[in-house]
């Protein structure tokens, strides 16, 4: 675990613990422009520095969720509040689900985009030097194994590899809110264990608010503080669970414990039951489509 | 997106290239079915020469005028003819200070216009507002019949390699224009976000973003572009009387010398495989990322 102590945030002054930015979602609406509803009624209260877990059926609107934190989309109804902290850090990155990657620039240019914008150059005056910056973006490259491909340009990595490329790109504007949208589902089971660790460490190392969106519980129980399940659309809260495996995890053993397997259980049945619910809900509708 | 001013109209108006319908220019074989491809692609060139030459003085088929070597001449006499143009001899000019003016004009005017036209391209595809305002504009002047400008074109800069430059120009512009435009914008809405939320701003994603699809884009119309650029310095030249290749073929009419006309054609059609063979290089070196990922 490589330590990255010189971004963290300041620490609060009773806790001693980074404050975080923080989100907050009170009774959100958003329809798309079609007319389409997607999210309704929609509670979301996510702590500075929490992570926290965004699984529900296929197109029940999570990754409307994602874009209506990252300001890309406006709600019709509710407030959405993002706080940022104190740290100065850039505010937010978001890992898209679908290919981000820029085909001319090589792994290390895109894993450093951010840095070659005037706003992100900004940010570098305000704290660190350039060496200490590349000095940690080296790291993250050797986390994921895509040391030796530093010049390497996309077409010449695995889809898997690209992903990686994509993830660190994020990960590298260091952040306060990281949004994942499914980001490690091209990635084989061995490997994105040890990213999932990787990318867990670096999240609680700079108290970084994450909100990730899978389709895989058991990415979101080891990766999570809270894990919320979605019904179908438009979607809103189903049920919230606590994960309760602490800031210092061990994700290779996390997977063994009984525990874990009780919580996978649990938010399994939950997700069951609105997969269902989500089938139904799609017949009714054909249903009505049908008798027009 | 809302607006999608210029993709709807402007396959049908103007020959946008796909880049990525050209892709390498090639079909991808393993080199035994190319040394075929080769060897049948020399085998018709053969064919096609020996029928032009040899059809001709079959029994009385020369009595029809299409195959009447004083109108279709013969291979061997065009390259007589080209052999007497390239050095200078038995009366002909050389071909040097024809070709001369004709080629410069078109590289100038085709770099220029691939430069002017590719930013106008790349500013209108960034800015929606821009290109939803010049759009109809834009449309209606590629509609004008550039040759019917040559004569003001001739009054305004006069009959040398300047007027040249400008016909070049206006007929390349567009195509460059057309292309870039069609580049910045298959840019997809994930990708923006994606460099946006990373701090980008409007001017970092014209830039670094949709420039590079706008170049590829561009640098793919050039085969199209090359030849819009001879063919329009040429036709000027035939209509002006501007000393260049145009002259020539211009001369090679009035004297009924259609050897002469074959022999200019051929020494144009080299001189933009030419052209094309250098953007092609140029291409590849800059366009790696593109070439690859097909
Ligand atoms: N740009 C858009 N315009 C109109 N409708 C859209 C748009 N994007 C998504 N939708 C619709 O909104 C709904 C929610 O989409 P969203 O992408 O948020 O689902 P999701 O939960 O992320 O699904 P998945 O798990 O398959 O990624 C879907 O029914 C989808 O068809
Ligand atoms: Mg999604």
């Amino acid at each position: 675990m490589t330590h990255l102590s010189e971004f963290s945030t300041r620490p609060d002054s009773e806790t001693g613990r980074a404050a975080g930015a923080s989100i907050e979602f009170r009774n959100v609406g958003y329809r798309y422009p079609s007319g389409l509803h997607a999210i309704d009624g929609l509670d979301l209260s996510i702590a500075g520095g929490q992570s926290i877990g965004i699984v529900g059926p296929s197109g029940c609107g999570k990754s409307t969720v994602l874009s209506l934190i990252a300001g890309l989309r406006e709600a019709q109804a509710g407030d959405i509040l993002v706080r940022p902290d104190q740290s100065g850090r850039h505010l937010l990155s978001m890992v898209f689900q679908k290919d981000t990657v820029l085909p001319w620039l090589t792994v290390e240019q895109n894993v450093k985009l951010h840095y070659s914008f005037k706003k992100g150059s900004g940010e570098r005056r305000r704290g660190l030097s350039r060496r200490a910056i590349d000095q940690r973006i080296r790291e993250l490259i050797a986390m994921v194994h895509l040391e030796g491909f530093e010049k390497a340009y996309p077409y010449q990595l695995s889809g898997g590899m690209r992903r990686r490329v994509a993830v660190l790109t994020s990960v590298a504007a260091f952040p306060q809110i990281l949004l994942l949208d499914e980001p490690f589902s091209a990635i084989d089971e061995p490997s994105r264990v040890a990213i999932h660790q990787d990318v867990f460490d670096i999240v609680r190392e700079l108290g970084i608010t994450t909100v990730l969106v899978t389709h895989d519980l058991a990415e979101a129980a080891s990766m999570c503080d809270q894990v919320y399940i979605m019904g179908p659309r438009p979607t809103s809260v189903f049920s919230k669970h606590e994960i309760p495996f602490g800031p210092e995890r061990d994700m290779m053993t996390l997977r063994e414990s009984a525990d874990f397997l009780d919580l996978y259980s649990r938010l399994w049945r939950d997700l069951h039951l609105q997969i269902d619910a989500s089938h139904e809900s799609e017949s009714t509708r054909d249903d009505a489509e049908g008798s027009h | 997106m809302a607006t999608n001013t210029f993709s709807e109209a402007s396959p049908k108006e103007f020959p946008v290239v796909n880049p990525s319908a050209t892709g390498t220019g090639r079909i991808r074989m393993n080199s035994r079915s190319r040394v075929v491809v080769t060897a049948t692609q020399a085998l018709v060139a053969v064919v096609v020469l020996l029928a032009w030459e040899f059809v001709p003085q079959i029994g009385s088929l020369s009595q029809w005028k299409l195959l009447d070597p004083y109108f279709i001449s013969s291979p061997s006499r065009v390259g007589a003819t080209l052999m007497n143009l390239l050095l200078g001899r038995e009366g002909v000019p050389a071909v040097w200070g024809y070709l001369g003016p004709t080629f410069l004009a078109s590289i100038i005017g085709l770099v220029i216009a691939m430069i002017v036209g590719g930013l106008m391209g790349l500013l209108l595809g960034s800015f929606e507002f821009a290109g939803a305002v010049f759009r109809p504009f834009v449309v209606a002047l590629n509609a004008v019949p550039r040759i019917a400008l040559i004569p003001i074109v001739v009054v305004l800069f006069g009959s040398g390699l300047q007027s040249s430059v400008v016909i070049a120009f206006m007929v390349v512009f567009f195509v460059a224009l057309f292309n870039a435009y069609e580049g910045a914008r298959t840019v997809e809405a994930h990708v923006r976000h994606n460099v946006r939320l990373l701090g980008a701003s409007g001017w970092d994603l014209m830039w670094r973003v949709r420039f590079p699809y706008s170049l590829a884009w561009t640098l793919s119309s050039l085969p199209v572009a090359v030849s819009f650029a001879i063919v329009s310095v040429v036709t000027g030249e035939i209509l002006t009387g501007v000393s260049g290749m145009g002259l020539l073929i211009t001369a090679a009419t009035n004297a009924a010398d259609t050897s002469m006309t074959f022999a200019v054609i051929i020494v144009l059609s080299v001189c933009a495989l030419l052209m094309l063979w250098i953007a092609d290089a140029f291409k590849r070196r800059v366009l790696h990322w593109w070439i690859q990922s097909e």
